[in-house]
């Protein structure tokens, strides 16, 4: 696909903040969307171009890994371009694509489950995880933050599938409660009650690794 | 004024802004009145935060192109593969594409009918071979012989088969079929040394007889009969089978005519 001027300039328009430029944004996305399904692999190119930052980072929300990640990213891209033609002009593209990359993470942990060792709190004590958290030397804050990273991966892994997926939605993402019972595909009751769990058990995680560090410190 | 209990239920969805408005100002005030509880709401807000420190980490933008290279590959070849499949097509006339559609199905239907006339239920044959009697009564009925032949010793050699609950016979369509082929080429059919011992000079398998005492045929070379033998599935279940060569009278080849008369007496 070329570009032509005008179109240069409204995606550089885009880039610019306001309700104008969001607007515009909008109208360029369908603009791709309508090109993308009569076939034209460069408006497709454009679209993964514009999403693929914010579709890998919900991937590795939800897998914990980055090879995992962009497996779902990609497979998440592979259905976009499959199912782009029942896509509805004027519908949500944003919430159709995070479906779409929650479906494709979920298959991706359905098919890695048994492969997959999901870290437990004790895995994570053994591992050293805690002690980096007594630590205070400058020189180790990247290791401190990676082992914090580990913490909430570990955390994430003791929800299910459903509280998982409204948990990064919500809190990760900042989607609506609303817009995640659309992407979810239940009701906004339904999602606020795994909400509610969800936190719940990873204050509960949390209070149990700041036990273990205090104990460590002791 | 809310129960403590109640409000720790609600606290999860009160630290991310999720809960209805109408409870809302329930959770507030007792917040301000309750330490324990605004303690632990002060936890969940950490938890809260500590949660959202879950920050990916930078991806590689060369790792994004190497991704997008494998979509559109991937999306280009199964594109292709669907244009070559339809281009593959697309030579043939629609007219010519129907007629190809048209005689796959009547193949398909031929093939269908067939296989049920195979599988015709007894009552069928026995209709038919009622038609075929009223036909030409001066016809010399062959299932007499089959009696005389077992009454003369050669029991076991006439196969009895059993009758499935319903009218089917069990194993018959192999058996037809086999009886078919036995009665387009008869002479294919090798000869059973130990049931038959024919006399030196008359063939087997042009003459036919009545048998003797002793189980053995003997077979007079003027006798203008036609002998089929079938080996069936199991070793000691023969069929021989002795017909004369050409009924007069009869619209259909003695063969024929004879392969009915097997099939109704089966």
């Amino acid at each position: 696909m070329q570009l032509d001027a005008s179109e240069t300039l409204l995606m550089t328009d885009c880039l610019g903040l306001g309700e104008p430029a969001r607007e515009k944004a909008a109208e360029f996305t369908s603009l791709l969307i309508e090109r993308a399904k009569e076939g034209d692999t460069d408006a497709l190119e454009q679209i993964m171009i514009r999403y693929e930052q914010r579709v890998l980072a919900t991937a590795w929300r939800m897998l914990g890994n980055e090879a995992d990640a962009r497996d779902a990213a990609q497979e998440a891209f592979l259905r976009v371009h499959k199912y782009l033609k029942s896509f509805r002009t004027g519908e949500d593209f944003t919430g159709w694509l995070y479906r779409i990359v929650i479906n494709a993470c979920r298959d991706s942990r359905r098919r890695n489950f048994r492969n997959r060792q999901f870290a437990s709190l004790e895995a994570e004590l053994e591992a050293g995880a805690c002690d980096a958290l007594r630590s205070t030397d400058d020189h180790e804050a990247a290791a401190i933050r990676s082992q914090q990273q580990a913490l909430i991966r570990a955390a994430l892994d003791t929800l299910t599938e459903k509280e998982r997926a409204a948990i990064v939605m919500r809190d990760l993402e900042g989607l609506a409660t609303e817009e995640v019972a659309r992407i979810l595909g239940s009701s906004a009751t339904t999602v606020r009650s795994q909400i509610s769990s969800g936190r719940a058990k990873i204050k509960l995680y949390r209070d149990r690794v700041l036990k273990a560090s205090k104990r460590g410190l002791a | 004024m809310k129960h403590c209990t109640q409000v720790e239920k609600l606290l999860p969805l009160y630290v991310g802004g999720d809960l209805d408005r109408e409870a809302e100002p329930g959770v507030k005030s007792h917040l301000a009145a309750c330490r324990s509880c605004a303690a632990l709401a002060e936890e969940f807000v950490a938890s809260q935060q500590w949660l959202r420190s879950y920050a990916p980490p930078a991806f590689d933008s060369d790792s994004f192109a190497a991704s997008r290279r494998g979509v559109l590959e991937q999306s280009t070849r199964r594109g292709r593969s669907w244009v070559m499949f339809a281009r593959s097509w697309a030579p043939i006339p629609r007219p010519a594409m129907a007629m190809l559609v048209i005689a796959i199905l009547i193949g398909i239907l031929i093939a269908v009918v067939t296989f049920n006339r195979d599988a015709l239920p007894v009552s069928d044959s026995a209709d038919l071979n009622a038609k075929h009697q009223s036909n030409d009564k001066t016809t010399p009925s062959t299932v007499p012989a089959i009696e005389e032949h077992q009454a003369a010793g050669a029991e076991g050699l006439i196969p009895t088969m059993v009758r499935q609950p319903g009218g089917k016979r069990s194993s018959h369509g192999t058996i037809q079929s086999v009886l078919k082929l036995a009665a387009l080429v008869p002479m294919v059919l090798p000869p059973v040394s130990n049931t038959i011992d024919s006399e030196p000079g008359q063939s087997i398998a042009h003459g036919a007889g009545s048998s003797d005492a002793g189980g053995a045929d003997t077979i007079p070379a003027d006798t203008d009969m036609l002998r089929i033998e079938i080996q069936t599935g199991n070793p000691e279940i023969r069929i021989i089978w002795f017909t004369p060569k050409a009924l007069d009278g009869l619209e259909k080849p003695a063969t024929e005519t004879s392969i009915e008369l097997i099939q109704e007496t089966l």
